[in-house]
C-alpha cells in the first residue's frame, strides 16, 4: 500500500551512556524538548504520543507527558524489544497517513541493567540450563554464517574498528575513541566467535522524532517509506528465538521487512547514501548488510573489508558509530538511527558528515523475530 | 549411554524427554505432519489443533554452535559450556546443550547423540535436562 510521505519535523537525542539515577522518564523529556524545538512546535501542538520502552514499567509514555504536560491527548507505549523503536515510528507515521492526526511524537527511551540481559522472552525453564541468553543467537547466526561463507573474525573486528572510528565523532555516543581491529581481536571471548568488544553494551538514553503531515519543504526529511515484518517458525537463527524450529525455505525477516520498504518508498538498496543499522553485534552487521541488500549472501565480510561501509565509502554503515559505540538502550536505540540518520541527510552531522548524503535507511531488530526498517529522503 | 533416572533428579520441565530409552518428545501434527519441539497443540505451519507426541530421532548434526564463556543470569551450571542447534532429520531443528570432554571437539555438521544429564538445581537438588554428546565422525 502506498503510503503519503510525512515530514520528520523534529528530531532529539538524549546522549546514550550511564547517567547515575536519572531516570529514563527525566531523559526522554530532554529528548522530547529538544525534538520539539527543531520543529518549531510546542508540546501542546502534538496531537499523539508513541513511547517505545522496554524496561520502563508501566505507562511510561504517560509519565512524560506527566512531566511535559497533561494535554489529554492519545499516548500509546510501544514493546517490541530492540526494534521498539523502529516500531513506534512506524505506528506513528500510519497514525499520520491514516489522516487520524497532524502532527505525532515518537519518543524511545530504556535504562537497563549491566551484563547479560535477563530476558522474559524466554520460557523461565530454559534459565537455569542455561538456554536463556541472548547474545547466544547472534553467535548462532555468525557461526553458521563463517562456515557456510568463510566470513573471518577478522571481519567480525573490522565492524568495530569501522563503528569506534566513525564513533570520534559522534559526542552523543557511549564510546568515543578509536578501538583497533586487533584490540578487539584481544578482548576476552564471551560467545563464541563473539568477542566482548564485538558485542554492544547494554546502556541508557533517550531519542525522539516529530512527525507531521502535508508536503515536504525543500531541505525536509520524510519517511517515504516503512516496512516491519516478523521470523518465521523456520528462522531457526538470528535475534529471533524460535530456535527450536522447521527447516524449509524461508527469506530472513530483515530482507522481507526492507522489501516492503523499499517497494513503498519506490527506491533499492542501491539509492542509498547512509546506512544505520543493528549492530547489536558485528555479526549481525555483517548479515544485515547482505539482507538489506547492499550486497550478494555471504559477502557482508568482503564489504566491510573493502572499506565501503565506512564514511567516505560506497555505502556508509552506522556513522554513528552504531550501538557498538553508542550501547543498546533498546527502547530508545532505533529512535536514535532515526535521529542519526535525519541528521545526516539535513548535512549536520559535523565531523561524521556523510558528503550529500539524501536518501537513508534504518533497520532494527528485536526478540520474537521481529524487524523493522525505514527508509528517510531528504526533498 | 542411556541413563536411568536416578533418585531425587527433577526434569527441567515435565513433557520435554521420557528416559527409557532416552527421547525428546515432540508433536507431529494430525493435518500437515509438520514437527515441533517442544511440544505444542496448534501447529505452526498449518494451524490445525491436534498433534500426537512422537519421540524424535536421538541423533543427528550440529547446524550451529557457540560457546558460552560467562555464566547468564539463572544459569546452574558451570562455564564455559556449548549450546548448539542440532538437525535431528525429518525437518527438524532442536536447540541444546552440547557435550564433550574437550569443547573444542563442538564444530558445525559434528555427529551428536542425545543424552540425558543433571545439574544442581537451587535448592541442591538434580535437575534433569538433556543435550546431544558430540561423537566421531
Amino acid at each position: 500500500m502506498a503510503m503519503e510521505p510525512t515530514v520528520v519535523s523534529g528530531v532529539g537525542m538524549h546522549p546514550f551512556g550511564r547517567f547515575g539515577d536519572k531516570s529514563p522518564i527525566e531523559m526522554g523529556v530532554e529528548a522530547l524538548r529538544e525534538a520539539l524545538a527543531d520543529a518549531g512546535i510546542a508540546w501542546g501542538e502534538v496531537d499523539a504520543l508513541f513511547c517505545a520502552h522496554m524496561y520502563a514499567g508501566t505507562g511510561a509514555g504517560h509519565k512524560i507527558a506527566t512531566a511535559i504536560g497533561r494535554t489529554g491527548i492519545p499516548i500509546v507505549n510501544v514493546e517490541n524489544a530492540c526494534s521498539s523503536g523502529g516500531a513506534a515510528v512506524s505506528v506513528a507515521r500510519q497514525a499520520i497517513a491514516s489522516g487520524e492526526h497532524g502532527v505525532v511524537a515518537a519518543v524511545g527511551i530504556e535504562k537497563m541493567p549491566r551484563g547479560f540481559m535477563k530476558m522474559d522472552y524466554f520460557e523461565p525453564w530454559r534459565e537455569p540450563i542455561g538456554h536463556a541468553v541472548n547474545p547466544v543467537q547472534f553467535a548462532y547466526a555468525i557461526q553458521r554464517h563463517m562456515y557456510e561463507y568463510g566470513t573471518t573474525e577478522r571481519q567480525l573486528a573490522l565492524v568495530a574498528e569501522k563503528n569506534h572510528r566513525h564513533s570520534v565523532h559522534n559526542p552523543r555516543a557511549m564510546y568515543q575513541k578509536e578501538i583497533s581491529a586487533e584490540e578487539v581481536l584481544a578482548s576476552r571471548m564471551v560467545v563464541d566467535p563473539l568477542r566482548l568488544l564485538m558485542l554492544c553494551t547494554p546502556d541508557e538514553g533517550a531519542a525522539a522524532a516529530i512527525l507531521r503531515a502535508g508536503d515536504a519543504r525543500p531541505g525536509d526529511v520524510s519517511v517515504v517509506g516503512q516496512g516491519m515484518a516478523t521470523a518465521m517458525r523456520s528462522q531457526a537463527i538470528g535475534e529471533h528465538m524460535p530456535t527450536d524450529s522447521t527447516i524449509e525455505p524461508d527469506v530472513p525477516v530483515s530482507r522481507r521487512a526492507a522489501q516492503k520498504a523499499y517497494e513503498q518508498a519506490g527506491l533499492g538498496p542501491d539509492d542509498l547514501d547512509v546506512i544505520e543499522l543493528q549492530d547489536t553485534d558485528a555479526g549481525t552487521e555483517i548479515i544485515a548488510t547482505e539482507e538489506l541488500g547492499l550486497c550478494a549472501p555471504g559477502e557482508g565480510g568482503p564489504l566491510v573489508e573493502s572499506g565501503a561501509t565506512t564514511i567516505g565509502g560506497r555505502i556508509p554503515v552506522n556513522p554513528s558509530g552504531g550501538l557498538l559505540s553508542k550501547g543498546e538502550p533498546v527502547g530508545a536505540s532505533a529512535l536514535g538511527q532515526v535521529f542519526e540518520v535525519v541528521t545526516q541527510l539535513r548535512g549536520r552531522a559535523g565531523a561524521r558528515q556523510v558528503e550529500g548524503a539524501r536518501t537513508g535507511l534504518t533497520h532494527a531488530l528485536g526478540a520474537g523475530g521481529n524487524c523493522s526498517v525505514i527508509v528517510l529522503q531528504r526533498s | 549411554m542411556s541413563e536411568v533416572a536416578q533418585g531425587g533428579a527433577t526434569p527441567v520441565r515435565e513433557g520435554l524427554f521420557r528416559e527409557d530409552p532416552p527421547a525428546l518428545l515432540g508433536a507431529r501434527c494430525e493435518n500437515c505432519g509438520a514437527l515441533r519441539f517442544p511440544a505444542l497443540a496448534v501447529c505452526a505451519r498449518c494451524q490445525h489443533e491436534g498433534a500426537s507426541e512422537v519421540a524424535l530421532p536421538d541423533q543427528g548434526r550440529v547446524f550451529t554452535y557457540t560457546i558460552v564463556h560467562a555464566p547468564p543470569p539463572g544459569y546452574a551450571g558451570e562455564v564455559p559450556y556449548a549450546l548448539g542447534v542440532v538437525e535431528l532429520g525429518d525437518g527438524l531443528r532442536v536447540a541444546a546443550t552440547l557435550l564433550a570432554e574437550d569443547l573444542a571437539a563442538v564444530r558445525i555438521s559434528a555427529p551428536c547423540r542425545l543424552e540425558l544429564f543433571d545439574l544442581a538445581g537451587e535448592d541442591g537438588a538434580a535437575l534433569r535436562t538433556y543435550g546431544f554428546r558430540i561423537g566421531e565422525e
